[in-house]
């Protein structure tokens, strides 16, 4: 269900195309970023270098919802469009803290039984615990740190709320935690990994094999066995 | 907002999460919640859950530093039914300042005179910010005050105060109300049976054979476990099964 891809990998496994169209229709169409807008209709930026993470979330080759990672020990979004947001402040960057940017699901589009937009939400829990990726840095609106905060992240707000853009935006370094991921599969009715590895995906952290922090497939049934 | 007001914005802010990590009882939080309220003009405050259709609404109520004698009044009417920032709170997750958000609106003859109540008791505006949960309100927190005028960045320090505060409160009750029952799910003589063989480093076949079932039944026994005790893998169920005292 959610596919990983680092970098040029995205390109090699046929998704990319769908991915920029994708962004573009959801980010710069339907969320008005301008900014992002490009006469070619494929939303892609400088950070979209080989150490970029794309987890995309296809169902039968229909991309349904998408979120990348950007290591914050490289340039990326906070450090390099938007540092004002910070106020000033500092936060902490390492090979383990990663930046989540760009995360969008299809509305009302549902897998396996479950919202979109919650499996893309649990996939990046799932993801950030399998790969021990240690935090996530996110310049949101306060309505996600609420999501975020009644799932167990730990959450710390890192700077005041700003305008930016003509919307609030608040910088956070969000924690997740195997009670989170566990929250999450409560909430959205997930019985399992939502991850889709491919047999040779490195691990952005160490690069070595990535293996799901989960160890059986969500199915999307209720199974009740009683034995003798 | 200049950068001395921006600066000194954040620190209201990050006292008040700080603050509300040592949080002990809802007494704190209110005192907590009475600094910021203080600090942006505001009077009032309360938490609370939504009551369904022909319910009331003061079991629902989480946290109240409501005016005097107004809680009563709001509940005796069953003023939560028909207030339109309640009916606003619940189909939209937007945090909004009353007078701007339902300003344009008609509103109905009832709901009317629940304001005028209202501003008898000097709530004459307010910010609230529901807390939405996928598919369902949790809480709102409402500010009340004579006059409002605060900042967008004004607004989204208090957002950001509002999620903390409901947080914090939302664990306190949860451990006053019955930590020993979350703590011990009911774990059948079966599940317990394959637990301790997990714990001994058997695979699940190695533990069908041993028990005299089949490795897809002590799979599902095992999913069974993990689902009732929020695990999500096999080391993190023996964790948790050591830790709540199902296996030493």
């Amino acid at each position: 269900m959610l596919r990983y891809f680092k970098g040029s990998s995205l390109q090699a496994s046929g998704f990319a195309e769908r991915v920029w169209q994708f962004r573009h229709r959801h980010f710069v169409e339907r969320f008005g970023w301008g900014a992002l807008r490009k006469p070619d209709c494929r939303e892609m930026d400088i950070f979209d270098t080989d150490e970029a993470v794309h987890l995309v979330l296809e169902n039968a080759g229909v991309i349904l919802g998408y979120s990348r990672l950007l290591a914050t020990n490289a340039p990326h979004l906070l450090s390099d469009v938007y540092p004002e947001i910070m106020g000033g402040r500092d936060y902490p960057r390492a090979k383990n803290v990663y930046e989540w940017t760009r995360c969008v699901a299809e509305p009302s589009a549902r897998l396996c039984g479950v919202e979109a937009s919650h499996i893309l939400l649990t996939g990046v829990a799932e993801f950030c615990l399998s790969a021990g990726i240690e935090a996530l840095i996110v310049e949101t609106h306060p309505k996600l740190v609420n999501l975020l905060v009644s799932n167990l992240w730990d959450v710390t707000p890192l700077a005041a709320p700003m305008v930016y853009d003509g919307a609030l935006v608040v910088p956070i370094h969000a924690v997740p935690s195997p009670a989170a991921l566990a929250s999450h599969h409560r909430g959205a009715g997930v019985n399992g990994s939502v991850l889709e590895l491919a047999v040779d995906s490195s691990n952005p952290v160490t690069g070595q094999t990535l293996t799901t922090f989960v160890d059986h497939t969500h199915t999307g049934l209720v199974v009740e066995v009683s034995c003798a | 907002m200049n950068t001395h007001d921006r600066q000194q914005a954040a620190n209201v802010m990050f006292d008040f999460i700080t603050a509300m990590t040592a949080a002990s009882d809802a007494n704190a939080i209110i005192n907590d919640l009475s600094k910021v309220s203080k600090t942006f003009g505001l009077d009032c405050f309360a938490i609370s859950g939504i009551p369904l259709p022909g319910e009331k609404i003061d079991r629902y109520v989480l946290l109240s530093a409501w005016p005097e004698g107004w809680f009563e009044r709001y509940v005796a009417e069953n003023y939560v039914h028909i207030d339109p920032v309640i009916y606003q709170s619940k189909i939209s997750d937007g945090a909004f300042v009353w007078s701007e958000e339902l300003g344009g609106k008609p509103i109905r003859r009832e709901a009317r005179k629940l304001m005028n109540e209202a501003s008898e008791f000097r709530m004459i505006d307010g910010y609230s910010v529901p807390l939405h949960m996928p598919g369902a309100l949790q809480a709102i927190v409402t500010f009340g005050a004579e006059k409002i005028d605060l900042s967008t960045e004004a607004k989204g320090i208090l957002h950001i105060v509002a999620i903390y505060a409901h947080n914090r409160l939302k664990a306190l009750l949860e451990q006053q109300s019955g930590v020993c029952r979350k703590d011990a799910p009911y774990i059948t003589p079966h599940e317990r049976d394959v637990i301790r063989w997990c714990a001994e480093g058997k695979t699940n076949w190695e533990i069908g054979q041993i028990l005299g079932r089949s490795e897809k039944t002590v799979q599902h026994e095992l999913h069974n476990a993990q689902r009732k005790m929020n695990c999500v893998n096999r080391a993190q169920l023996i964790a948790e099964a050591i830790r709540i005292g199902i296996i030493r």
